[in-house]
């Protein structure tokens, strides 16, 4: 079970180094170097994964998939912090 | 037309 580390809509997150990243039948699926652990970020996650290569703010993220996607505000800003704080326990991203 | 929303999960794979 991955633990859950607290995340804000005011802060920048972006990709960690030392992944090796590949697409397999439209998911995502992550190699760390560092953790020596395969994960697979699904379709979305991959997806936002892509969205954060660059620093980016938790905000202007949430912003860039509620142009993109059918889903109210609410929901895809708890989905997406709760995502990212997953991340962040894993050590994939860095936030500021 | 916007696309459908799916949760996003980080999955550890056993391997």
């Amino acid at each position: 079970m991955i633990e859950n580390q607290v995340v804000s809509v005011s802060q920048v997150v972006k990709q960690n180094e030392g992944n090796i990243v590949s697409d397999m039948d439209g998911e995502k699926v992550m190699l760390s170097i560092n953790k020596g652990k395969y994960y697979n970020l699904g379709e979305m996650g991959g997806e936002i994964w892509d969205q954060i290569k660059e620093p980016t703010s938790v905000k202007e993220l949430i912003e860039s998939l509620l142009a993109q996607y059918d889903v109210e505000e609410s929901e895809c800003r708890d989905q997406v912090i709760s995502f990212l704080g997953m991340l962040a326990s894993e050590e994939l991203i860095q936030l500021s | 037309m916007k696309r459908e929303w799916k949760k996003p999960l980080l999955e550890v794979l056993d391997v």
